[in-house]
């Protein structure tokens, strides 16, 4: 099974349409992460255009939240920082950076750290590791790094680190592989990847490989497309890719899509959606999967962009393949 | 479904039911001959258990979403618990229901047992991280700071430094132990519940703080002890739970830095009880990758010539695979 590349661009196209339906409602909390999946998604299939460009910076801004001073993931919800970050991604790959208040967005972005280190996600305060990469992820994209107390920021991700080498979302809390990419990923940008205690990080994130070939998130738990990312990132950012069974997982996430509708599934034969669409699609970048754009690791962003932009770290994905043989 | 049917459901929700259950399906399912004609139509109340038909909740929650958008403050309280119970992430309606706590229209104690009752009822809103948060704000809300600094420090990794320690809200013991239950309700209802169990650490945590800055510091080294032993019974129950056997290891960092002496037998080190409890476990499953990892964890914290003993014990074991030896525990050595 190859990766079918024009059905998946359908798909994203197709979402949304339906704002009758049940499901745009109950996931209206993840409009704009969502948009920025099927922007990120579509960018690494090369096929950016598929969605009109006015009208996705148009839904971005009126996200907006005047009051706070960041985005929040509809309109009319109250800003957030996962939400915030998604629409300076939007943005910035659809070159608008113009249309946003950086100055007020830096403030509310730089408010949200805490004492201890941690972001918060929005004024109430609840803190977890992934408020942080995206605090950093966001500064560092806007040019405003200094602005945040990076010193502290490791600090923070230090004491999160596990006697299994992982991290988990918050100080004593389990190691998980999503929140080891983003601790990993901070600590790239704040160039503190010394933190890391590579050797045995990367044994646990190789032990992430199931019989199917597929990747959970932590031990004894199911196999899972969205992990082809978390965990492929960590180990790009570590230059550790060859830790993993490349064949076997490219197979499991190829085995995932949906041959009629388009879009990937979390697992074979369930249901699809945006976010494993993408995060399968960067997986599958990640192991060289032939026509596919690069994306970096460290940003969830095309690769071209990032380096354009002078913030690429020492990352290494595979080398792109030109059959799927 | 008409207006009529929300706000019947928001009423069931504040009287408040002694559980609720999210049942599959729409009315169909649940409509025995003659409860057509109840008055809790279309939902069942049975000795005041209420079960919520799958369907008519997201029916529900359209008509909540619709409506929500302009609603005074009276009908935000009623349409975000609907909102809320439909779609337990829903950051937005959690922080109406935050500012009307913070305001006293909402008393921070129904608060709690109204997501309580949510979290033990449905699995959505069990493995939801911002539902937990929501707990830890009502409760940073209505309890005191713990204020003069914990214990907790620097030299205990994985728990609250000094710092963090004095903003522990002072949470009573009983319902510390009502709070662990609801977590292990949860961890029950959606297994390997990785936000509940971040939650439990939480909650320990404060008692550790609040341990150190009170009289009572006995009762809250008593509790811990409590849930170190009723950790250790919940592995012996989950086998493949790492998240439960993570938490366990974290009590033997504490207990190794002397912040609070948690063994059972009262005089001992936890790690050498932990690390027969591991041994005994593997040496039983020897498939489980959780329990490998526990015992590795155990050995990491106990002194080489015991961890080599442990070795030897393995390997004269004829279930143990030799691999899983290597891979396990020999990278510690």
């Amino acid at each position: 099974m190859a990766l079918d590349i024009p059905l998946h661009v359908q798909y994203i196209q197709n979402l949304g349409q339906s704002h009758d339906e049940l499901a745009y409602h109950l996931t209206a909390h993840l409009r704009l992460n969502a948009v920025y999946w099927g922007l990120a998604a579509l960018c690494t299939m090369g096929h950016k255009e598929a969605l009109d460009r006015e009208e996705m910076i148009q839904f971005v801004m009126s996200c907006w939240d005047e009051e706070a001073g960041g985005f929040g993931a509809h309109p009319d919800h109250d800003a957030h920082l996962l939400s915030t970050l998604s629409a300076i991604q939007i943005l910035i790959m659809q070159d608008a950076l113009d249309k946003l208040d950086i100055p007020r967005v830096v403030s509310f972005i730089v408010s949200l750290q805490q004492p201890s280190g941690v972001f918060a996600g929005d004024t109430f305060g609840e803190i977890d590791t992934r408020f942080l990469a995206c605090g950093s992820m966001a500064l560092s994209l806007l040019g405003h790094l200094d602005k945040m107390n990076k010193e502290k920021a490791v600090e923070y991700i230090q004491r999160c680190k596990n006697f299994d080498g992982g991290f988990g979302s918050c100080v004593g809390a389990e190691s998980h592989s999503a929140q080891v990419f983003v601790c990993v990923a901070a600590l790239a940008i704040l160039d503190r990847l010394d933190v890391v205690d590579t050797d045995t990080l990367s044994w646990w994130l190789s032990e992430r490989q199931q019989p199917s070939g597929g990747l959970n998130g932590r031990p004894q738990k199911l196999e899972d497309v969205c992990y082809s990312f978390w965990v492929l990132s960590a180990l790009s950012i570590l230059n550790k890719l060859d830790y993993i069974d490349s064949d076997k997982l490219t197979a499991f996430i190829l085995s995932a899509q949906d041959p009629e509708g388009g879009g990937i599934a979390d697992r074979p034969g369930n249901m699809v959606d945006v976010f494993h669409t993408h995060f399968g699609v960067a997986g599958l970048s990640l192991l060289g999967y032939p026509n596919l754009q690069d994306l970096d690791p460290v940003y969830c962003m095309p690769a071209d962009l990032i380096t354009r932009m002078g913030l690429r770290k020492g990352w290494k994905a595979l080398p792109r393949r030109t059959t799927t043989i | 479904m008409s207006q009529q049917t929300l706000f019947l459901l928001a009423d069931l929700l504040e009287r408040p039911p002694a559980s609720i259950e999210i049942l599959p399906g729409g009315l169909k399912e649940w409509v025995s001959q003659d409860s057509g004609v109840c008055e809790d139509f279309p939902f069942v109340l049975v000795d005041g258990h209420l079960g919520i038909p799958q369907k008519v909740l997201y029916k529900l929650y359209t008509i909540a979403v619709a409506l929500y958008k302009g609603a005074d403050k009276t009908l935000v309280l009623i349409l975000s618990s609907i909102i809320l119970l439909a779609n337990p992430a829903h950051q937005t309606a959690l922080n109406a229901r935050k500012i009307l706590v913070r305001e006293g229209m909402l008393e921070p104690k129904r608060e709690l047992d109204l997501t309580s009752l949510f979290i033990g009822g449905s699995k959505d809103c069990a493995k939801q991280s911002i539902i937990w948060e929501h707990r830890r704000w009502i409760f940073r809300y209505h309890y005191k700071h713990a204020g003069v600094a914990g214990i907790g420090s620097a030299e205990c990794p994985g728990w609250a430094v000094s710092e963090e320690a004095s903003l522990f809200p002072m949470i009573p013991l009983d319902v510390m132990e009502k709070e662990c239950g609801l977590v292990r309700q949860a961890c029950e209802l959606y297994p390997r519940n990785y936000h509940a169990w971040t939650h439990y650490h939480w909650i320990t945590d404060a008692a550790v703080a609040i341990g150190a800055s009170c009289p009572q510091a006995n009762l809250y080294v008593g509790f811990l002890r409590g849930e170190v032993v009723q950790v250790r019974h919940w592995i012996d129950r989950h086998v493949s739970d790492y998240s439960a056997i993570h938490l366990l290891c974290n009590f033997a960092v504490l207990d190794r830095a002397g912040a609070a002496h948690l063994a059972e037998s009262g005089s001992g080190v936890l790690v050498d009880e932990l690390r027969e409890h591991a041994l005994t476990l593997v040496m039983s499953y020897p498939s489980h990758e959780a329990l490998w990892l526990y015992l590795r964890a155990s050995l990491s914290f106990s002194p080489s010539d015991i961890a080599r003993g442990v070795i030897d014990t393995l390997r004269t074991q004829q279930d143990i695979p030799a691999h899983a030896i290597e891979k396990y525990i020999l990278g510690l050595l």
